[in-house]
């Protein structure tokens, strides 16, 4: 055990930290739209995609330096983000009435997918050579670990934190979370919920554009880049509770990288997204089972004295 | 070239049309039938592209593969919350391509390619043009079952799945059954066509089943109109042929053609969601002829009601002895005991949240007591279905009427009437015309109830065009159609006007006549008054009086508890 701990194990569980810490993020970010606005938000691939990219053109096409576009590739996703909200989503749920998440979410995939053929007649099919500040490589115990991966679980950690003192401790926060429990009447009681659900999707913006400029910089940087993570980013939201505290992301997330990392040490690579696949099917199961299990019928209860 | 894309567009329109059945008729969300047709198309390449199988025998073993996988994935999310089976699929769709890039025997991340020489009935399926006549047959193929199922009275269920699952399921249908149903036989016949696509393109690959290929088909359905088949179709057709016209005509280059198709295809998408939500073709309501009035006389005619006995005499047909229910640290039910006799009418009152209508749910089953028992008719109902519940003689009404929306009055209450074999598969693909009778006399004794309730003029009416007070009386209706013996009416007078509420007082007193037995939930204690037999007193989700309307109003302590301190 010693051995396995000081071997590979130990590299891949330092793997799983940090991929986990970049699921998690993901995750509450999504659990807060979904939680919040009802919205199945595929197109969370494209606000995720769109932060390297608009980075990237930002360093290649205008010259600017790492950091600035760094920046421009946020406020991009961000934008995106709350384009879609306003522009797409919000008048698509409105017209659609009672099949509003069937609507949204059909949209969403169209929206999303067209974004990302965009980006690829811009830029083409391939990878993108996305590179930043200079990555150093640490020893801890006997794995490896870059300066990204260290800067990655920190924005991560920082970013789910943040969201959950932000509903905690700020009034939009309050407003938020109001929504989330009851928008009818959150409304009656004066609050703005297509302000706060902008707020929301502001929030996922800036989430899913942070992770995406750490995760071109650790690997790289493809229009298909969001199709998996997104998918992990919603079995996170959903095996965290889409209306539960943010925080709660964050042992989801790092369960599931850690699973996806040490499935690697068994299982060929390319399984390794499977096992997240079969963790979400064990969860949904024990959900479908625990409603539908015969119960017991109860014993005849001795009639009670009428008054 | 053009006959390339015409075996491409039949191909795709089949995949619409069976994807159409699934989210247009059934309202059932799912984003995996692209994987399910590459989980075909991978099956037919591997057995007859790399094992020399007959080709039809590969396309058996994909259908059957397929609808294996939907049963499953049915059986575990179609149970849970809409947005379960929305994260399923997408989670599926990711992991089966995932899954079969892992197997080098599937040519890995390249899949399987070259896969030539097929041969079906002896011909081999060579060029293009071969392909068309097996493109266009499979395409006739599953718009005909489609058409068959969407239109029929399965069809009508999985449509009032759509509107409401759970009125459908107080009508006495097993609405997670229909899902897991209609799920399979969707994931069957997109592995079908999954099979010829592959056995077409001659090569199965994880990138030609991903999210690009879900999308094209959703705004094939989505432009076509949802549960409108034949648009389906047309727009699978035109949609198709957006990138061949894009690199004949404006001479575009392949590669980009292919992604400016996608960029139209989200473009048109989101057209047509902020203008046209229903679609470009509309669904098409299904013309149910009303019956002459000959043919409703014929219809199961009406017993002569039978003389009316007191209520201390009548039988006991419902009998519920201490039934609880908790719900967390409140408790929303304690130790009911409750007896409905045949042919009176009980009445529940009670002020708000005193537990009446959550009565109403223990006695259906559609909330399981924590303890107690319900009989009907000596059977025991604890821990039946909600809708073996309604199938054994207890159907119920909602305060909220919940009548199909997009259904006429005729269709709503058509849903009603037990026993149509046409709500079954087997009967629906055994020739004959045992179905569509069968259809004629639920429709014929549909109107008979629609006559009843006084709404036969508004048969063809969809019911979202009704007034309140034309709904509360096409819902009993809908419940006198399921022919129990013992009917729960949820608050029928509520909600409704004056000229309404003596309307429905006469109708309850008409039904029982008929020999129901009827309990009823009302806050208006003039309408209480009027037709209750027996009347017990609720508070606190309690039982805690019974006796006749003047005996509990003369009690101070109920009179407090019901209006508060005087």
């Amino acid at each position: 055990m010693h051995d396995l701990l000081d071997g590979e194990l130990w590299q891949l569980t330092v793997n799983g930290l940090v991929r986990g810490a970049l699921y998690a993020a993901l995750g509450a970010g999504l659990a807060l739209v979904i939680g919040v606005t009802t919205r199945f938000h595929f197109a969370y691939a494209l606000t995720y995609t769109v932060a390297p990219y608009a980075a990237y053109w930002a360093m290649d096409g205008l010259g600017a330096p790492f950091w600035p576009s760094a920046l421009a590739g946020l406020a991009a996703a961000v934008a995106v983000s709350v384009l879609l909200e306003a522009g797409v989503y919000e008048p698509v749920a409105r017209r659609a009435a009672d099949r509003a998440m069937l609507a949204v979410l059909v949209t969403s995939i169209g929206v999303s997918t067209a974004g990302i053929a965009l980006l690829q007649l811009k830029f083409g099919t391939g990878s993108l050579p996305f590179y930043g500040p200079d990555q150093v490589q640490h020893r801890l115990g006997s794995a490896r670990i870059s300066n990204f991966d260290l800067d990655q679980v920190a924005t991560c950690l920082v970013l789910v934190a943040a969201l959950a003192a932000f509903l905690a401790f700020t009034p939009v926060g309050r407003s938020i979370k109001a929504v989330r429990s009851n928008p009818g009447l959150a409304a009656v009681l004066g609050i703005g919920v297509r302000r706060v659900n902008l707020v929301c999707f502001a929030i996922a913006g800036l989430i899913s554009g942070a992770c995406a400029l750490w995760y071109g910089l650790l690997y790289t940087v493809q229009p298909t880049m969001g199709d998996s993570t997104v998918i992990y980013g919603f079995v996170v939201a959903f095996l965290a509770g889409t209306r539960s505290s943010p925080l709660r992301a964050l042992p989801v997330g790092i369960g599931l990288g850690l699973l996806e990392q040490w499935a690697s040490n068994w299982l060929p690579l390319q399984w390794t997204q499977t096992a997240v696949f079969i963790v979400l099917t064990a969860y949904l199961a024990f959900l479908a089972v625990k409603d539908r299990l015969p119960r017991p019928r109860p014993a005849r209860p001795v009639p009670l004295e009428k008054v | 070239m053009w006959i390339n894309y015409l075996d491409q567009a039949l191909l795709l329109a089949a995949l619409a049309v069976s994807v159409n059945l699934l989210v247009g008729y059934a309202g059932q969300v799912s984003v995996a039938h692209a994987a399910f047709a590459g989980v075909g198309g991978y099956a037919v390449c591997f057995l007859a592209g790399l094992h020399g199988w007959p080709y039809l025998a590969s396309l058996a073993v994909a259908v059957l593969v397929t609808a294996v996988l939907g049963v499953l994935i049915g059986l575990i999310a179609l149970g849970l919350a809409e947005e379960f089976l929305i994260l399923m699929t997408l989670a599926f769709s990711l992991g089966i391509i995932g899954v079969l890039a892992t197997f080098d025997a599937l040519g890995g991340v390249t899949g399987i390619t070259g896969v030539d020489g097929l041969r079906l009935f002896g011909k081999e399926l060579d060029t293009p043009a071969d392909w068309l006549i097996p493109s266009a047959v499979v395409l006739a193929l599953v718009f005909a079952v489609c058409r068959r199922i969407g239109e029929s009275p399965y069809g009508q269920v999985l449509k009032g799945i759509r509107e409401d699952a759970v009125a459908t399921r107080a009508l006495g249908k097993n609405t997670f059954g229909y899902k897991i149903g209609i799920f399979a036989i969707t994931s069957g016949l997109t592995g079908l066509v999954g099979g010829l696509y592959s056995g077409w393109l001659g090569q199965a690959t994880p990138s030609a089943y991903g999210f690009p290929l879900a999308m094209a088909v959703f705004a094939m359905v989505i432009v076509g109109g949802n549960a409108n088949l034949a648009g389906s179709i047309a727009a699978g057709i035109v949609l198709t042929m957006i990138e061949p016209v894009l690199r004949q005509v404006l001479a575009v280059q392949s590669t980009q053609a292919a992604l400016v198709q996608v960029v139209l295809y989200g473009v048109l998408l989101l057209l047509v969601m902020l203008v046209r939500p229903q679609g470009l073709f509309p669904e098409r309501a299904r013309k149910v002829a009303v019956p002459a009035p000959e043919a409703r006389a014929q219809a199961s005619p009406r017993p002569e009601p039978p003389a009316r006995t007191p209520y201390d005499e009548a039988d006991v047909v419902l009998r519920a002895e201490g039934l609880s229910k908790r719900f967390g640290g409140i408790t929303a039910a304690k130790n009911i005991d409750l007896e409905l006799r045949r042919g009176t009418i009980t009445a529940l009152v009670g002020p708000n949240g005193a537990g009446k209508t959550t009565a109403f749910n223990l006695l259906t089953g559609t909330v399981v007591p924590d303890t107690g028992s319900v009989t009907l008719n000596g059977a025991e109902l604890v821990g039946m279905r909600p809708d073996l519940v309604v199938r054994a003689g207890l159907a119920r009404t909602f305060q909220d009427v919940r009548l199909l929306n997009r259904l006429t009055c005729l269709e709503n209450v058509m849903l009603a009437v037990p026993g149509r074999p046409g709500e079954r598969l087997g009967p629906l693909f055994t020739p004959g015309r045992g179905v569509s009778r069968a259809d004629r006399e639920a429709a014929a004794e549909a109107m008979r109830w629609l006559e009843f309730v006084g709404m036969a003029d508004e048969a063809a009416t969809p019911a979202d065009a009704l007034s309140y007070g034309q709904a509360k009386l096409v819902s009993l209706a809908r419940a006198l159609a399921t022919r129990a013996d013992v009917l729960l009416l949820d608050e029928p007078a509520s909600g409704v006007d004056a000229a309404w509420v003596e309307t429905m007082l006469a109708m309850v007193a008409a039904v029982r006549d008929e020999g129901r037995t009827v309990c009823l939930v009302e806050h208006n204690l003039d309408v209480v008054r009027q037709l209750a037999d027996h009347t017990c007193f609720m508070e606190l989700g309690e039982i805690t009086a019974s006796g006749t309307l003047d005996e509990l109003t003369g009690s101070a302590r109920l009179a407090e508890a019901y209006f508060g301190a005087q």
